[in-house]
């Protein structure tokens, strides 16, 4: 079900342009890709940290997991 | 969209190598080909390990567990059934993925070969690299 939201004048020309940049169907389906991208970039990061203190404290996976 | 109960194991899995088919199963849980669930013994021990074992601050444990596309189910909805599947295995953590999938249906994704080797009522138990395909 559609709903509406508010954001400013400047917000909706830039996703505009994305939406155009992207070919996507509509500002929906932008929305959705940013969101779907932005999870991902922050999973990543989580591995990131996750392995960075994982190397620091001389730990593998196996010393979690068993 | 098919729904799948994800072990601890396969989390960390995807946390220490994203390139790995537990990262791959969870960016196919973030593009929606998925649904990933677990249940709240697994989120305890996650953030307990997180926490004792690498140092995190609890702060930090939150944000690298809110990170995961991964929906947690509450103890009440599979504690009716644990102590049965705990006579099955000893660890809470895989007693209650064994009680939840049994209570809801849904396929549990482990690398544990412990619990695979379990046979609990209907439960259907499956290695990672099938639920990836």
């Amino acid at each position: 079900m559609a709903t509406s939201i508010s954001v400013e004048e400047e917000t909706r020309d830039k996703l505009m342009i994305l939406k155009l940049e992207e070919r996507a169907r509509s500002l929906d389906d932008i929305l959705r890709k940013l969101i779907i991208q932005y999870r991902k970039d922050r999973l990543i990061r989580s591995h990131q940290e996750f392995r960075k203190r994982m190397d620091e404290k001389g730990l593998k996976l196996e010393d979690l997991i068993e | 969209m098919k729904r799948y109960l994800v072990d601890a194991n396969i989390l960390f899995s995807a946390l220490y190598r994203m390139e790995s088919n537990a990262g791959a199963l969870l960016m196919k849980a973030i593009e929606g080909q998925v649904q990933l669930y677990s249940t709240e013994n697994v989120f305890d021990e996650m953030k307990r390990i997180i926490h004792d074992e690498l140092g995190f601050e609890k702060e930090e444990v939150d944000h690298v567990i809110s990170s995961l596309p991964v929906d947690w189910i509450e103890r009440d909805v599979y504690m009716e059934d644990l102590e049965e599947a705990l006579r099955e295995i000893d660890d809470e953590g895989d007693a209650s993925l064994l009680s939840c999938a049994h209570l809801t249906g849904m396929e549990v994704i482990t690398g544990d070969r412990k619990l695979l080797g379990v046979h609990y009522k209907d439960v259907k138990l499956t290695k990672l690299k099938r639920a990836v395909g």
